[in-house]
């Protein structure tokens, strides 16, 4: 003790310096105590209301249910796309969730459930037995040190580390039995959903048995519930299936393409939405409006209450202007008529036959019918589509709207239309003349043109409009802006333009090249730009409705659903569309509509609808027969591709009050079929059978009948 | 017999109850708040136990106080050298048989596990090291009486020279914490060692610029991109973010750091009343123990509990200038730094003032090892009273000031 105190004495300075040391000691520590009040002051007085309000906040969640899906209903209210309702095992998964209460569950519900086993990855088996607490805590042990931390010594994120604990995991635990393998499979489907999200665990063949069992044992089964779920049923079979389109399966939910649109509009990843066609484009319509309700959650993420903010719609019902009696008519006329086309030989390189039927004066699809030919494997299947997504040279079917652009471009009257029929002489040796003989007729008007189907009547007014300069065998010459003139006049008509249908993917026609001004001359009679058959079907109604273009609908209606699960009150009704008047006189308009009279009723002997001439009421049309080549899409490049025959027909009865209006083709059927008039036996079927349906009398001349 | 009892009564006047208030109070507010803590885990735990064993570990450290003030200041000086060389062999034994489990939870190679028992060495080595470096200053300065740069740089030598091994071990436990202790300790003793001006300026000077050159690197961009060019890592720096902005990244490292820091703001000035807890904070039992003190009892409480660790240091120095001794001066100023700096980064990173690192608020957060060490410390302090009387009757006549 001594020894110490005796150097402590050696100087009195050091004492000194020690006790003012200790006192700035106590300084220092009381700044840094000040400071820590000062923090704690700003933080508990200023900021202290904020804070305590960002604990307080409660976050509100808007959760929404799915609604069943609107139906397709047909114009007399039959069903065509209904709703099955199939009992199902829903799941909804609650905030908060552990992995390791989801395994619980779903072992849980493999006693009382069981489910196809879908594919099973490797990652989605691992995931389940990790979420194991013992699995993962003997995985867990049996890792290395090494691959628990990195180089620092620090441990390694969880993420990385659950990547080493997968690979950790020997084979032989993977390999799971039947029990495993339902469990494994419920437990990604759980496991999947979104906080708060219902997903089905089992929607398809739920027994009773199965139902009663889950009920049963609901109260230890989290989340778990029985619920509804329902499938696209088509009690009408496949008529017309392919403009209804198709949904998607919660599975496959939103279509990748579409996506962002999707969740921008609001819907969530595993919603089921119309993925074609009518089901399509009537998505907005057909998907009801969601249940909501509001969940509120506290800041650490309880649910606290949840309220029914909205009860939810189901879809609106699309009631279709097609008659589903009518609509099958139609689909068994084109197909008995191209099977005896078949029989007959003349369907090798065809591609099958379309047909549409309208209400001229409203655009309102009666019917439409597609049957499409695999010339390769000699197949026919449902194609209503391709009445607006194919598009075929149509031929003569046209020549209406040529002899009417004639008239507006002012190069022919009413009144003044009589021209030359000599043929036309190129040099080179092409000669472009009609069907019959050369010089058959040295002149011929307008309606007479249309009658006998005039090629070369057309070609005059073509050149007529073009200001061509011709002399036989010698030289020609016509403006190049005679393309577009022309256009111009058919798109008036519709032809080379979309109808505006309420259908998804319709094609606006094939425009031909304008390298070659001969060819303004073919385009003239329809052997060189392609149209679909619906642009034929609004082209014949503009001409049966006096002029005014109607765009084409096939929904007549949206209506309601009342609680008896029928068709309710009307939401919306289709109100027929002008889209624009052509530019003719009622004169102009009367001058086709004669020809196409005469076409049927005709006297001139190279008239070409003579065998529905007995028909009544009485039908006024025209014919088209389009030199075609088959397209062989395994061999593109074929210099010399087989020649082929596009026959069509556009007409529309009564001529005098049209309440119908058709367009048929049957596109590449063989040359020997040129006098084979299928195309005006289906369109007899399918007048005949729309009076038939509407109670109008109606009696057929001999079809057989050949002009 | 007479003298028996004349002894008994010179005992309880010479218990520093200065210290023990405070200390008691603090242990007070400790058990109730792992109470709180306790009550709110997530996991269930068992409450009861978690209580009991730190009231044991209280019982324990009453008990090594009661030993350790039995020492006087010959006694400390003489076992400086063990009790140090102990804890060496401690620090370079638990190289090599820290507790795996514990590692893997915490990244630390910092604990002994004896079954269910769990031992950091590190806590005991400071009251050891605080006795090596009080002994040391003191014999170098009946060496050099004048305090020349030549004879404090020495001393500075020599008090790295005894750190050193200390830093080293806790570098490789991976203990960043403690290692800031241990400098907080040897900045304290060199403060009070009476070293001069000369040397302790320029130490300031640099202290502050580097200090403040590396908050520049890393709060900006370009000081960023030269970091990671010299070899820094990203998470080094989510680190700092974390720290700067937590409510911006409520991932995981700032997780923590918000959560504690919206459980004391919402606190606001009178709390909400003991046992009222509406924010979940991690490890709230140990680390951020604060952040229920601050919670329950707001602005008032937890400037009490500040108010009660400067009145503890305040006795202590109060203390040291009572019985004037040299040695004890520097064990107090070691056992003070220890204590502050636990204190001020303990709080300090739970109210966002200082990032995240895992030290533990004296005599309040639950575990046995640190508050056992910290309570070595505060025997060594009540040492000082307790023999105090002894130099009064001895003919030396002490001068501090």
């Amino acid at each position: 003790m001594k020894f110490l105190r005796k150097r402590v004495k050696q100087s009195a300075k050091k004492q000194s310096t020690i006790s003012f040391r200790l006192n700035f000691l106590l300084f220092i520590v009381f700044i840094l105590f000040a400071a820590l009040i000062a923090q704690l002051g700003y933080l508990q007085i200023l900021y202290g209301s904020k804070l305590e309000a960002e604990v307080q906040r409660t976050d509100k969640t808007v959760v929404t249910s799915n609604v069943p899906r609107g139906m397709i209903y047909d114009a007399n209210g039959r069903v065509m796309v209904g709703n099955k309702a199939n009992n199902a095992i829903s799941y909804t998964k609650d905030a908060d969730v552990l992995s390791t209460d989801i395994y619980k569950t779903a072992n849980k519900l493999t006693q009382y459930l069981s489910v196809d086993v879908g594919h099973l990855t490797k990652r989605d088996k691992i995931d389940y037995y990790l979420a194991n607490t013992k699995n993962l805590k003997r995985i867990y042990r049996q890792i290395p040190r090494s691959q628990k931390v990195d180089a620092n010594g620090n441990s390694v994120s969880d993420k990385v580390l659950y990547k080493r604990e997968m690979a950790a995991i020997p084979k032989s635990e993977l390999k799971f039995n039947h029990q495993q393998r339902q469990a494994a499979q419920l437990f990604k489907i759980m496991s999947g959903a979104y906080q708060l999200s219902t997903v089905y665990l089992k929607n398809e063949d739920v027994s009773a048995e199965e139902i009663a069992q889950v009920s049963e044992h609901l109260t230890e089964l989290s989340g778990v519930n029985i619920a509804s779920d329902w499938q696209r049923s088509y009690p009408n079979g496949d008529s017309m299936r392919s403009i209804f389109g198709s949904v998607s399966s919660e599975k496959q939910g939103l279509p990748d393409d579409k996506l962002n649109t999707y969740l921008a509009r609001g819907y969530s990843r595993n919603d089921r939405v119309g993925t074609s066609y009518l089901e399509e484009q009537y998505e907005n319509v057909l998907k009801g409006s969601k249940a909501q309700s509001q969940v509120t959650m506290d800041a650490n993420n309880k649910v606290i209450s949840s309220k029914k903010l909205y009860q939810g719609k189901k879809g609106g019902n699309l009631v279709l202007t097609i008659n589903s009696e009518y609509q099958k008519q139609v689909e068994s006329s084109l197909k008995n008529v191209f099977n005896s086309a078949k029989s007959a030989g003349m369907t090798q390189y065809s591609n099958g036959a379309y047909a549409v039927a309208m209400n001229p004066k409203t655009g309102a699809i009666l019917a439409m019918a597609g049957l499409k030919n695999s010339p390769k494997k000699g197949t026919t299947s449902d194609d209503a589509l391709g009445v607006v997504n194919q598009t075929f040279t149509m031929g003569s079917a046209v020549k209406g709207a040529t002899v009417l652009g004639g008239m507006m471009s002012g190069v022919i009257t009413p009144t003044n239309n009589t021209l030359s029929d000599a043929p036309l002489y190129f040099s080179g040796g092409l000669i472009k003349k009609a069907v019959y003989p050369a010089n058959t007729y040295s002149s011929l008007n307008a309606v007479q043109a249309l009658e006998v189907s005039s090629n070369i009547y057309m070609m005059r007014l073509a050149m007529k409009e073009g200001n061509a300069k011709y002399e036989a065998n010698q030289y020609f010459n016509i403006d190049k802006s005679v393309f577009a003139k022309q256009r111009g006049y058919f798109h008036q008509f519709g032809l080379g333009v979309k109808t505006g249908v309420d259908l998804p993917g319709e094609a606006s026609g094939y425009p031909g090249p304008t390298n070659d001004l001969v060819k303004s001359l073919d385009l003239a009679y329809g052997n060189f730009d392609q149209y679909t058959v619906m642009q034929l079907g609004q082209y014949v109604s503009t001409i049966a409705n006096n002029g005014y273009r109607m765009q084409p609908y096939i929904v007549k209606s949206i209506r309601g659903t009342t609680s008896d699960g029928r068709l309710g009150r009307v939401q919306t009704q289709s109100t027929p569309k002008v889209l624009n008047r052509i530019g003719s006189t009622q004169e102009e308009i009367n001058v086709v509509k004669q020809g196409f009279y005469n076409v049927v009723h005709g006297s001139m002997s190279w008239g070409t609808a003579h065998d529905l001439k007995d028909f009544t009421p009485a039908i006024a049309g025209k014919t088209g027969t389009a030199q075609t080549f088959y397209y062989d899409p395994d061999n593109p490049n074929n210099t010399d591709p087989p020649e082929t025959l596009t026959s069509s027909f556009v007409g529309y009865a009564p001529a005098d009050n049209p309440k119908i209006a058709v367009a048929v083709v049957f596109p590449n059927i063989s040359t020997n079929a040129d006098s084979s008039h299928y195309n005006t036996q289906v369109a007899e079927q399918m007048f005949s059978n729309y009076f038939k349906d509407n109670g109008q009398k109606t009696s057929s001349g001999s079809s057989s009948k050949s002009a | 017999m007479n003298r028996q009892t004349a002894r008994e009564a010179r005992d309880s006047s010479r218990i520093d109850y200065g210290i023990i208030f405070p200390v008691m109070v603090l242990a007070l507010i400790g058990l109730a708040s792992i109470y709180v803590a306790a009550s709110h885990d997530t996991k269930s735990v068992n409450i009861v136990r978690m209580v009991i064993t730190q009231v044991i570990w209280y019982i324990v450290g009453v008990g090594i106080v009661a030993v350790v003030m039995q020492f006087d200041s010959e006694q400390l000086w003489k076992i400086a050298p063990y009790a140090y060389g102990f804890g060496i062999f401690l620090m370079i034994a638990i190289l090599f048989f820290y507790s795996r489990a514990y590692f893997i939870q915490t990244g630390a190679k910092s604990w002994f596990a004896l079954g269910p028992l769990t031992f950091q060495p590190s806590e005991v080595m400071k009251p050891a090291f605080i006795l090596m470096a009080a002994r040391a200053v003191r014999t170098h300065n009946s060496q050099y009486p004048q305090h020349t740069v030549r004879s404090d740089g020495l001393l500075i030598g020599k008090l790295v020279l005894w750190v050193l091994p200390i830093l080293l071990s806790l570098h490789f436990q991976n203990d960043l914490g403690t290692m800031l202790v241990f400098l907080a300790i040897v900045g304290g003793i060199i403060l009070v060692s009476g070293i001069t001006w000369k040397i302790l300026g320029p130490l300031i000077a640099a202290a502050t610029a580097i200090g403040g050159t590396t908050l520049a690197l890393v709060t900006t961009t370009w000081g960023r991109n030269f970091l990671t060019h010299i070899g820094f890592k990203a998470y080094q720096f989510a680190r700092i973010d974390a720290w700067m902005d937590p409510s911006n990244d409520t991932g995981s490292a700032s997780y923590q750091l918000w959560r504690s820091m919206k459980a004391i703001g919402s606190g606001q000035i009178f709390g909400k009343g003991f046992n009222n807890i509406e924010v979940y904070v991690p490890v709230r039992e140990s680390d951020m123990i604060f952040s229920v003190i601050g919670e329950n009892f707001g602005f008032i409480g937890a400037t009490l509990l500040i108010f009660m660790y400067f009145l503890l240091i305040y006795q202590m120095i109060r203390v040291t200038f009572d019985t004037k001794n040299e040695f004890y001066a520097y064990i107090s100023t070691g056992v003070i730094m220890m204590i502050l700096f636990h204190t001020f980064e303990n709080i300090g990173m739970n109210i966002g003032l200082l990032p995240l690192t895992g030290i533990p608020l004296p005599f309040v957060s639950q575990g046995g090892s640190a508050l056992i060490g910290n309570l070595i410390g505060i025997g060594m302090i009540m040492s000082m009273r307790f023999h105090y009387r002894s130099y009064m009757f001895s003919a030396d006549n002490e001068q501090f000031n």
